[in-house]
């Protein structure tokens, strides 16, 4: 069988974990030497980059905010220099620029799996209250807010502490007025408007992770209740559960969605024991690898379906596997650099005499 | 050696590492810096202790349709002691 | 070696975060011609700074738009929002592509009549309509869209004076789920404001109900809240037919579609915004699902602005000046400002030289030629080492650019339009200082020379020294 060439992003491993390393890993776990990782990252220090034995080969990417055009035109690069299979995308701000160009890479032999735009827009946080409310689920109360004066309003309303999000990532929980507008402040800063105020719940945290194969059916999913949780309010550990009433809840969402590929669904279940849910995320989370750990590949049966093929099935998936994570410290020589920064690509032995790798001349 | 006659101490330059692709590396602070063609021809002219007007005409044997060259080097020298690259000295 | 172009020396010092080269590829494209014709040329020809707008652009996103509503409706009338671009070349290729004009003021209103529209091809909206241009209006049997109760009361008014009927439709205020909601114009739709001056204009005898607007917001990045807006006009009017068996002429669901710009608070490129068939889409099924219980579509009306025109213009200027911030960053001096691109206080407008590109960019600060420092047009974007004299080309900016430019310490500049041959027409030519004086008037006393006591002994030492 020959080599599948894979392009994973969201290599960062940094204060908040993205999951292009999981995604790796869970590849590499099942597919061994048949496949080559082609790595595209944001910054020469995006951490995956420079991890001993991660990637095969990377590239750096247009951010998101440039636009598809420059996104399809990068990738299109990329695949004429290494050859591209599969693109799975980790982070939610490319989600809309590559379903814009999902048909130009299918073209190109590079193929995505995607939500429908439907699917994408219904999850979105703002909207996320109407699908729960149709789905008869639970859920914090949201208000979207533009402004100083919308921020206090709803403050008044949802009381305190009050939850303050960003329209793609990070969340504040706040304790007062003025701890709730320096959040805004600085979230509107780097995510721009509306900004989303949420009625705080408290509760226990868990997770579902699963792939929905987009007729409204769940190939695969896996539930975990966090056990260490970061300051900035990310899972820094978990262990997996066998939870029937979350998996239904996180089953309902895709199955409603009719969600293609791979997602994440937070829940909270307050001290009453309802289950709210929190978030849909459009991706695979950081903490993906811990599914592969316990029995459940949801990266292989990704590519299955991007390639079309049928996604085999799973086995039921173990409880009481966990994870803690691992920090450690990715070393390289400024030649590395250098090699991300003139050349848009991890040093490789021959870069310096391929002059036509330059990527931006 | 210290000359004087230069506004800049080429010596400061010495341990600045300068690669062909414009990628430049500050050992003493960390902080890397990327050039276009010019400037790191200024840099490396700099390095070797040209002074100015050498240096313009260097620029100008080596590209094409330079302008008002010498003010671009006198210009670019304040660029790199705003950046720390080189310390402040009064010009001759 | 002497093939090598040569640029200023320029170094960047790589911040943590941003060590990306290929990152901001987007921002790098360059802009040399409009339609086949070199931007060199048009500013030789016709100066600079200079508004370039595309009719072939205009014309296809026109069509466009109005195929994306024929194939899923099967009624649409589009009007055009003056006040979003009245030139009277661009008026007229929009009323030649079948538009009817929308107006929100007497000027307008002028403005439209002057280019052959008759009074009942033009929506006319607005929250400050004058008594003497809704005169003319009810004369010439304009579309009116009532703001206010005041203003029903005073059609009313001429109703009786001039013994006509006229048609009333009333503009909604409603929620669509979307911020900033715009309840300060027309009337509330949830509080029965809405309901009450439909009543009083179908109830009251003098005149006769006419359509149901709204008008939702500008830039509106959800189709989905027109869908919202759309199924609350239709259960409105059904609401209207049901209690009163009457129905509204139309239902018009205003403009505020995104272009392809960048709002400034928008993390992604505009080029991600939805394309109008997802409105169309949007709109027409929602007015199809309203209606099943009637079971006649209303007509619908469509007001689209910005979607419209933005693409199809251009702003081409000419570097003036380079310098270094005390910060080091580079900055640009342009000779357009925002006295012509009002719009860029809200969008991240594409600056884009005329030259392609070198392979080294520094983010660089765009001001314009005002003495003012809120003159900038961006605060960073990657440019290229620029010269004096060097062209940009600044884009999208067809819509309200020309009409919301002030003319302020400058003339405005001329404004071309290619023809779909590729010709570059004059449109508007550039503001000479007589257009500016023209309306002034000088009382003789304050004339230099004149001999009234007025005159201080400072003018006069001038004049003798
Ligand atoms: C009543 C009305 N209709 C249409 C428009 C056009 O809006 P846009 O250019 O956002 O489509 C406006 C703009 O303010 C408006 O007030």
């Amino acid at each position: 069988m020959s080599v599948l060439r894979v392009a994973v992003s969201g290599m960062h491993l940094g204060e908040n974990c993205q999951p292009g390393p999981g995604v790796v890993r869970s590849l590499r776990e099942a597919l061994g030497d048949r496949v080559h990782v082609v790595g595209l990252a944001y910054d020469v220090f995006d951490s995956g980059l420079h991890a001993d034995g991660l990637l095969d080969d990377a590239f750096m990417v247009p951010y998101p905010s440039a636009g598809p055009a420059a996104y399809l035109e990068r990738l299109s690069q990329i695949r004429e220099l290494v050859g591209l299979d599969v693109l799975i995308p980790c982070l939610d701000v490319e989600l809309p620029v590559i379903q814009r160009i999902a048909g130009a890479l299918a073209e190109r032999g590079i193929h995505t799996v995607m939500p429908s735009t439907e699917a994408l827009a219904r999850r979105t946080k703002d909207q996320l209250p109407a699908l729960a409310a149709a789905l008869g689920i639970a859920t914090p109360r949201t208000i979207t807010v533009t402004d100083a004066a919308g921020l206090a309003a709803a403050g008044a309303e949802l009381g305190y502490p009050l939850v303050v999000k960003g329209p793609f990532y990070e969340a504040e929980v706040t304790h007062g007025a003025a701890e709730a507008q320096a959040a805004f402040g600085k979230l509107a800063a780097r995510w721009g408007l509306p900004l989303l105020a949420q009625q705080f719940v408290k509760g226990e945290e868990f997770d579902v992770i699963a792939l929905g194969d987009g007729q409204g059916g769940v190939h695969g999913a896996v539930a975990m209740r966090k056990t260490v949780i970061t300051k900035l309010g990310k899972a820094w550990g978990a262990m997996t559960i066998h939870d029937d009433e979350l998996l239904a809840v996180a089953t309902k969402v895709i199955s409603a969605l009719r969600w293609r590929g791979g997602c994440e669904v937070e829940m909270l279940r307050a001290p009453d024991g309802t289950p709210y849910l929190i978030e849909v995320n459009p991706r695979f989370p950081a903490w993906v690898y811990l599914a592969t750990a316990a029995g459940t590949n949801l990266p292989q049966g990704l590519v299955e379906l991007a390639l079309g093929r049928p996604v085999p099935k799973y086995p039921p998936y173990r409880a009481g596997v966990f994870y803690v994570r691992h920090a450690v410290e990715a070393c390289g020589e400024l030649a590395d650099l250098e090699s991300l920064m003139a050349y848009g690509r991890t040093r490789r032995p021959t870069l310096a005499s391929l002059p036509e790798l330059i990527a931006n001349g | 050696m210290p000359t004087p006659d230069l506004p800049y101490d080429p010596a400061e330059l010495r341990t600045l590492a300068l690669s062909d692709t414009g990628f430049i590396f500050d050992p003493r602070t960390g902080h890397s810096y990327s050039a276009n063609a010019t400037g790191l021809a200024t840099l490396a002219a700099m390095k070797d202790g040209l002074d100015p007007a050498a240096i313009a005409t260097k620029l100008r044997a080596e590209f094409k349709g330079g302008a008002a060259v010498e003010d671009d080097v006198a210009g670019f020298v304040d660029l790199l002691r705003e950046l720390g690259l080189v310390r402040a000295r009064s010009a001759p | 070696m002497a093939d090598r172009i040569y640029e200023r020396p320029a170094i960047v010092r790589n911040t943590f975060g941003a060590m990306n080269k290929v990152g901001r590829r987007g921002d790098l494209s360059n802009h040399a011609e409009i339609d086949g014709v070199s931007i060199d040329a048009l500013c030789k020809e016709f100066g600079s700074p200079l508004f370039v707008f595309s009719e072939r652009r205009l014309r296809a996103r026109v069509r466009e738009a109005r195929e994306a509503f024929a194939r899923r409706y099967p009624s649409t009338t589009m009007c055009w929002s003056y006040k979003t671009n009245y030139l009277d070349a661009i008026c007229a290729v929009m009323h030649q592509e079948g538009s009817i004009a929308e107006v929100v003021s007497g000027m307008e209103y002028d403005k439209a009549r002057r280019l052959g529209m008759p009074g009942d091809k033009i929506v006319f909206n607005g929250p400050a309509k004058t008594e003497t241009e809704l005169r003319r209006a009810v004369a010439e049997r304009a579309i009116i869209h009532a703001d206010h109760l005041e203003e029903i009361y005073l059609l009313e008014k001429i109703a009786a004076e001039t013994g006509a009927t006229p048609t009333v439709g009333v503009r909604v205020s409603l929620d669509a789920g979307i911020y900033p909601r715009w309840d300060r114009f027309g009337l509330g739709l949830e509080n029965g404001q809405a309901m009450q001056a439909v009543k009083r204009i179908a109830r009251g005898g003098k005149l006769a109900l006419g359509g149901l607007h709204t008008h939702i917001g500008t830039f509106v990045l959800e189709p989905a809240a027109y869908g919202r807006a759309a199924a609350k006009l239709a259960d409105f009017a059904t609401e209207i037919e049901k209690s009163m068996g009457v129905r509204p002429t139309h239902v018009d669901l205003g403009g505020g579609f995104a272009s392809t710009n960048t709002l400034a608070t928008q993390y992604h490129a505009g080029a991600i915004a939805p394309g109008i068939g997802d409105y169309a889409e949007a709109i027409t099924s929602a007015l199809i699902a309203g209606a099943s219980g009637t079971g006649t579509l209303p007509r619908l009306f469509i007001e689209t602005g910005r979607a419209l025109i933005d693409e199809a213009g251009t702003l081409l200027t000419s570097v003036v000046a380079t310098k270094r911030l005390s910060t080091g960053k580079r900055a640009i001096v342009i000779d357009a400002g925002v006295n012509l691109l009002f719009t860029a206080w809200w969008y991240r407008l594409n600056i884009a030289p005329a030259r392609s590109a070198e392979a080294f960019v520094e983010d660089t600060a765009v001001y314009g030629p005002l003495c003012m420092n809120i003159d900038c047009i961006r605060e960073s974007v990657p440019l290229p080492d620029l010269r004096p004299g060097e062209r940009l080309a600044i884009h999208p900016v067809g819509a309200y650019t020309v009409t919301q430019s002030m003319q302020f310490i400058n003339l405005r500049p001329a404004v071309v339009m290619i023809n779909e041959q590729g010709t570059p027409e004059l449109i508007r030519r550039a503001e000479v200082l007589e257009d500016l004086t023209g309306p002034e008037v000088l009382p003789e006393r304050l004339k230099l020379g004149a001999t009234t006591s007025g005159a201080t002994p400072a003018l006069k030492i001038a004049r003798e020294g």
